[in-house]
């Protein structure tokens, strides 16, 4: 009897020691994002980015000789269920958290981002996440800023496709209303106004309304900001109605996993933004193609930017060591870091990507239409 | 009693068992859902009034007390006084049309009310921030003690949950709770034995609005952000979910189905993308099996074991 107790023991001590020697020999890589719910589709592509960062690293032999570990965690497209999950990650002991893309979501969690200061890097784009608004020290923008972004397209639809009458259908969110704001200054510093500005909630499933007062105001470029399911409404209704003018959507419209949503045809003709074209890049023509190859889809520059994001964190442990002061601090020091899908600077209170496209759907895909600097 | 105590004890000394702050995150959640659920059972439950604006009150609870704290640099205290006082007003106005319909019309009165102050929340961008959420919101600070930690503020969350369930215990004792709950049963006949039933409806309709307006105080200054996003329909239909599955008309009910409905979420993570249709089909058995709720499943094993063989 004590000696099949002193071999229980004995197995109990060896398991417990091998997960801790195993604990030690890895690093935890924590991920929030929405796995299920309305999002989910949407941020599809960032999870792909960041598997295939820890996969390249692991590959060679992992960051200082340690293995990194990629735990993901719901946030259910829910705003309570994001500050949950960046909890739930928490209470694993990451070296750094991929955080969600929702600019809303993240606001949601800046208390927690704040008090824990663990690096953390979202994809967000809203304005306000800037490091001189309500962004904090240790979140790190893998992005364009939407003070960007919103003025590149106004200036396309002007300077390139010559509108005189531009139309703003846009999401009553954080997101959509820094659109508005962003396109209103644009227009209004060439004395300019908006045909029309229009917006929908985020569940709408219907913005037939919306489409014919724009419809109604003669507009010649409508410019769409939302969510992706958002743009699978505009797209669809816009053709159903037969509107002529040309549209520009925002970046979550032509992505290629809510372009592969959009009927035959229905998009094609529309431009779209985006930080950058990592498939269409002969630079990262090696990169894009393996993505392809795992992954079964076009490269897009969102999964471009958190493979950055990856590497970025990678590269400051490589620098400073794991602690977590000593990864942002050496985070903070980046400065014009030339990513798959970005060039990004932190340093200065730098606001992450730089870099702005447009976009074109043909056939289905997008290509290249314009830069716009 | 004592299932109350027991629960008491449970929840003073859980802080002792919780190791992270994840789940003390869900402890805060739930303790602010207590409260608002124990509110929104004043009128489901006792007083059988259908309201789909109770969330409404809960944001006007929380952006009131934000505003004041944040934007006009008051004390917490008054940030929440101030919260249960507006709320408990709008309560009221929102009874005084209520008072001339019922059933369906009722429901979808407090619908679409709901609506518009969450609409008029997202509007009014000046004071509230609109689309772009309220940020920067300070955990509550009382007498220069700021409840800064996790477990600092379960506790302050706690005393006020304690002190909400045992107004709602006391006041289904007196005359009102008995009052209410005739209403319930039949208005005519409760009219008829000389209960000013309108008067009744507003005073419940306005203590409702009281606890959902703490209860939102508290969520702003626990969360430390607040937007319009969150203060949707589906939440109101998840409160819903807590009264009836917990017991609609008792005390206990909306604390066990407020918990109930937080942790159960949480807890079926473990079966990873199918956890919403394993949460789903978890809520369907219990509307289907236990039409009283679980406190009304645990008073018939207490009146089965307490018969007489």
């Amino acid at each position: 009897m004590l000696m099949r107790r002193s071999v229980c023991l004995a197995g109990l001590l060896l398991a417990a020691t091998s997960l801790a020697a195993h604990a030690q020999s890895t690093l935890t890589l924590g991920m929030v994002i929405g796995t299920t719910g309305a999002f989910a589709g949407g941020e599809a592509p960032l999870v792909n980015g960041t598997k295939m960062a820890v996969a390249d690293l692991n590959a060679k032999g992992g960051i200082g000789g340690k293995q990194i570990t990629l735990v993901i965690e719901d946030t259910g497209s829910e705003q309570t269920g994001a500050v949950n999950a960046y909890n739930r990650i928490l209470a694993q002991n990451p070296v750094a958290i991929m955080n969600t893309t929702l600019s809303g979501f993240v606001l949601s969690q800046m208390g927690t981002i704040q008090d824990e200061g663990i690096a953390t890097f979202t994809g967000a784009a809203s304005a306000q996440l800037a490091p001189d608004k309500k962004g904090v020290e240790n979140l790190f923008r893998v992005r364009t800023s939407d003070s960007l972004v919103p003025t590149a397209a106004a200036k396309f639809a002007l300077d390139t496709l010559g509108a005189k009458r531009i139309a703003i259908l846009r999401a009553n969110s954080e997101y959509g209303n820094g659109w508005r704001s962003a396109i209103e200054a644009t227009l209004a510093a060439r004395g300019l106004k908006p045909a029309a500005s229009e917006s929908f909630e985020g569940a709408d499933r219907d913005v037939t309304p919306q489409l014919l007062r724009i419809k109604a105001a003669d507009a010649d470029v409508i410019i769409v900001a939302g969510d992706p399911p958002n743009h699978v409404v505009a797209v669809q209704q816009i053709k159903q109605l037969g509107l002529t003018a040309k549209v520009i959507l925002s970046n979550g419209g032509v992505l290629p996993t809510t372009v592969k949503l959009y009927q035959p045809g229905a998009a094609d003709g529309f431009y779209g933004t985006v930080d950058s074209v990592p498939g269409r890049d002969p630079a990262q023509a090696e990169w894009a193609a393996r993505y392809r190859k795992q992954f079964n889809i076009e490269p897009d520059y969102s999964a471009a930017e958190y493979y950055d994001g990856v590497m970025m964190v990678a590269a400051a442990i490589s620098k400073a060591g794991a602690d977590p002061k000593a990864v942002v601090k050496a985070l903070r020091t980046v400065a014009a870091y030339k990513g798959v899908g970005n060039i990004y600077t932190f340093a200065n209170k730098g606001d992450g990507g730089q870099g702005v496209a447009l976009v074109q759907i043909k056939g289905g895909v997008i290509d290249l239409a314009g830069s716009v600097q | 009693m004592r299932i109350g105590a027991g629960l008491l004890l449970l929840a003073v000394l859980l802080p002792l068992f919780i190791g992270n702050n994840y789940q003390l995150g869900i402890a805060h959640q739930a303790l602010i859902l207590i409260l608002l659920a124990s509110g929104y059972n004043l009128l489901l439950g006792f007083t059988g009034l259908v309201s789909f604006g109770h969330i409404a009150l809960f944001a006007i609870g929380a952006y009131t007390s934000a505003i004041l704290v944040v934007s006009y640099g008051l004390p917490f205290a008054v940030g929440l006084l101030a919260a249960a006082l507006l709320t408990g007003v709008a309560g009221v106005l929102i009874a005084i049309p209520a008072l001339r319909i019922k059933g369906h019309y009722l429901t979808l009165l407090t619908l679409a009310l709901g609506e518009v102050i969450r609409l008029a929340i997202r509007g009014m961008e000046s004071l509230t921030h609109g689309a772009a959420g309220f940020t920067g919101i300070p955990r509550p600070s009382v007498l220069g003690f700021t409840f800064r930690s996790g477990t600092e503020l379960y506790y302050l969350l706690l005393a006020c949950v304690v002190l909400g369930v045992l107004f709602i215990a006391r006041l289904e004792r007196s005359r009102f709770g008995r009052a209410f709950k005739a209403i319930r049963d039949g208005e005519t006949a409760a009219e008829v034995c000389g209960v000013d039933t309108a008067a009744m409806k507003v005073l419940a309709f306005g203590l409702s609005a009281v606890f959902a307006g703490v209860a939102g105080g508290l969520y702003a200054h626990t969360m430390r952000f607040i937007s319009p996003e969150f203060f949707s329909l589906s939440l109101t239909i998840t409160l819903l979910a807590m009264v009836l599955i917990g017991g609609r008309g008792t005390v206990l009910g909306p604390v066990v189905g407020a918990v109930l409905l937080t942790v159960l979420p949480e807890w079926l993570r473990f079966v990873k993308d199918y956890y919403l249709i394993v949460f789903g089909l978890a809520i369907w058995a219990c509307t289907m099996f236990l039409p009283q709720g679980l406190m009304g499943l645990a008073a018939s094993v207490v009146a089965r074991v307490r018969r007489p063989a």
